[in-house]
């Protein structure tokens, strides 16, 4: 934010702009930047997705558009979601279904400004940045319900439940499991948690003790359940609700969902990338070029380890998803919070 | 300058939120009006040096208890979700009268007082940050936060018990 | 002029008589707890304002039992509504009078 910021006064010409106007510049550009890698990653993604979903079920996926592999495929997707009429069912609660795809997409496009992509690459480098992702991705849990609510269509009301449920209940295995990093770095901001972890991979937290290791995983499953999707797809199960809560969605409105659906599976391996795998810090000397490639890359082959999850395992009935979460993973997090905490004390020397 | 805008805005869009919660008709327009109200309430924390609070006011209210509401609302369905305003209580128009009068005698105060309780600016380094909000938590605070977990265990044995009571009836 | 205490202690009884309006005038048992929840959340923004204006940050940690003691009582509460709900088909208070009749 401040390179932006300070990009805009030497385009503009030093002291013509007042720093205020300059802030403001400087936030919508990021705003815009990180609404364009929220697209972007959605385009790839779906991509990714269908890909790997043909590799896993022995066909070869969309082969057609683009000269590669269907590589404009999303492309043409998206050309044809846009030309769709838009239906907004008539019994539909008119504002609330309007509002509802807006708070989705808001709420994960507010938590990417804390996720630090590379050294000083960071919208906002918030002091509680963990925190305040937690807050801003809760507001998604308000757009399902509103969605859900406004269609006044059985199948999305249930779709919307199960998702205010599910998702309420898998935040506290997720904040719980990132507990104990913060307690390793003392500090709530994105980048010192990542700088904590830099020199080496055995400085990453998810390898730092095995309650870490055990607590990155707990935070891998949880993360699954929050952006909804299998094995804990029982928001928009299709064999049983058509599509949960988007079912009466169409055209662009359906698009923010799409859009926001993967640019959440993004945010969260991102999440993963910054807080257990060391960020932009890897173990290859002399390659330092591009520490924000590193990021990506981990982040995305988390993206992929979601995918080649959601195309192996089966759906989870509703009573084991929560059963897994309240009876197994809450515990374990417990357990694992506390074990880092005195493995903190027996070997860990502080400054 | 800049922070009265800042306080007026969020500030008023906070009180209309609130408004707006205690008249509309449907539960449910009434639940995303809080919502409304509390968002604009971390903003007037952030504006009281309180980013803490600003952050939690969100994950706790927005993400977390009105999450609850709209879930309750949308289980009960059908019988809470209009009610007829006309059938108000004998209480209405005083109530009606109170929030008018106190924003109309609190403003004459403030008119009243041109110089009233500006605060010594500007706050400390780290004031409500997280570090200096859990360090009076962990230390002299210490057996109110305690008591504070025992009041939350209560909380969920109490809708716990609550909810386990229909489930062997039916 | 600049903005101080005196604001902000406006605003938290705007919003608390709002609160207040909303418990005495809703017949609905929902939007009663969410006026509650408001009248918790104006005490809330007073204890902020007042910490502010000391320069101690003790009132922060008031305000986050408030907001423990909030969650408790949404909890418990939305809880025995279902509850009522269960038995009576209905949350109004005017059709939950049977211990003054």
């Amino acid at each position: 934010m401040e390179q932006v910021t300070a990009l805009f006064a030497r385009i503009a010409g030093a002291g013509t702009l007042s720093p205020q106007l300059l802030l403001w510049l400087g936030a919508l550009t990021m705003a815009l930047i990180m609404a364009l890698v929220m697209a972007a990653c959605a385009i790839v993604f779906t991509w990714a997705e269908r890909k790997v979903a043909g590799f896993i079920q022995s066909r070869y996926g969309p082969m057609r558009v683009g000269r590669w592999h269907g590589i404009a495929q999303p492309i043409a997707d998206m050309l044809k979601i846009l030309q769709k009429e838009d239906i907004i069912p008539a019994d539909a609660d008119r504002k609330f279904f309007i509002l509802a795809p807006f708070v989705l997409f808001i709420g994960s496009l507010m938590a990417w400004a804390a996720i630090p992509f590379a050294p000083g690459f960071v919208a906002a480098d918030l002091d509680m940045g963990l925190l305040y992702i937690f807050a801003a991705s809760s507001l998604v849990t308000i757009g399902i319900l509103m969605s859900g609510w406004a269609s006044n269509n059985k199948w999305s009301l249930y779709g919307a439940a199960r998702g205010a449920a599910q998702i309420v209940s898998y935040e506290i295995p997720l904040a719980l499991a990132v507990v104990p990093v913060v307690l390793y770095a003392g500090s709530l901001n994105m980048t010192d948690i990542v700088v904590a972890q830099q020199g080496g991979i055995w400085k990453w937290f998810a390898l730092r003790n095995p309650f870490l290791f055990v607590s990155f995983l707990i935070y891998f499953l949880a993360s699954i359940a929050e952006v909804n999707r299998t094995p804990f797809d029982l928001p928009e199960t299709e064999s049983e609700l058509v599509a949960g809560y988007h079912t009466e969605y169409s055209g662009m409105r359906f698009a923010f969902f799409f859009l926001a659906e993967y640019a959440n599976l993004f945010l969260v391996s991102c999440i993963a990338t910054a807080v257990f795998l060391g960020g932009w810090g890897h173990p290859v000397p002399g390659l330092n070029f591009a520490p924000a490639l590193v990021f990506l890359a981990k982040a995305v082959l988390l993206v992929l380890a979601q995918i080649w999850i959601r195309w192996t395992l089966p759906r989870l009935r509703v009573d084991q998803l929560m059963h897994v979460c309240w009876k197994v993973m809450i515990p374990l997090a417990l357990v694992c919070l506390a074990g880092s905490g005195v493995w903190m004390l027996a070997f860990v020397r502080f400054a | 300058m800049f922070e009265s805008v800042c306080f007026y805005l969020c500030g008023g869009l906070m009180l209309l939120g609130g408004i707006m919660t205690v008249a509309s008709r449907s539960a449910v327009a009434s639940a995303v009006w809080l919502i409304f109200a509390f968002l604009n309430a971390a903003g007037v924390y952030a504006l009281l040096s309180a980013p803490f609070l600003a952050i939690l006011q969100v994950l706790v209210y927005a993400g977390a208890i009105m999450v609850l509401f709209l879930f309750v609302i949308m289980m009960l369905h059908g019988p809470v979700m209009n009610e007829d305003l006309r059938s108000r209580s004998r209480w209405f128009w005083p109530a009606l009268a109170l929030p008018l009068a106190a924003i109309a005698g609190s403003a004459v105060t403030l008119l009243g007082r041109a110089r009233g309780g500006a605060f010594p600016a500007p706050a400390p380094h780290g004031f409500g940050r997280a570090e200096q909000v859990a360090a009076l938590l962990l230390d002299r605070y210490l057996l109110a936060f305690e008591l504070i977990s025992i009041v939350l265990l209560v909380a969920i044995i109490g809708a716990l018990s609550l909810g386990l009571r229909e489930g062997r009836r039916t | 002029m600049t903005i101080g205490l005196t604001h902000y202690l406006v605003l938290a009884t705007a919003v608390f008589l709002t609160g207040l309006s909303g418990v005495l005038v809703r017949r609905n048992s929902l939007i009663v707890l969410m006026s509650i929840e408001l009248m918790l959340c104006a005490g809330n923004i007073v204890f902020a304002a007042f910490s502010r204006w000391l320069g101690d940050a003790s009132g922060h940690v008031f305000v986050l039992m408030s907001f423990a003691v909030a969650a408790a009582e949404a909890a418990i509460g939305l809880a025995i509504l279902v509850e009522i709900h269960r038995l009576r088909r209905s949350v109004n208070l005017d059709d939950l009078k049977t211990l003054t009749e």
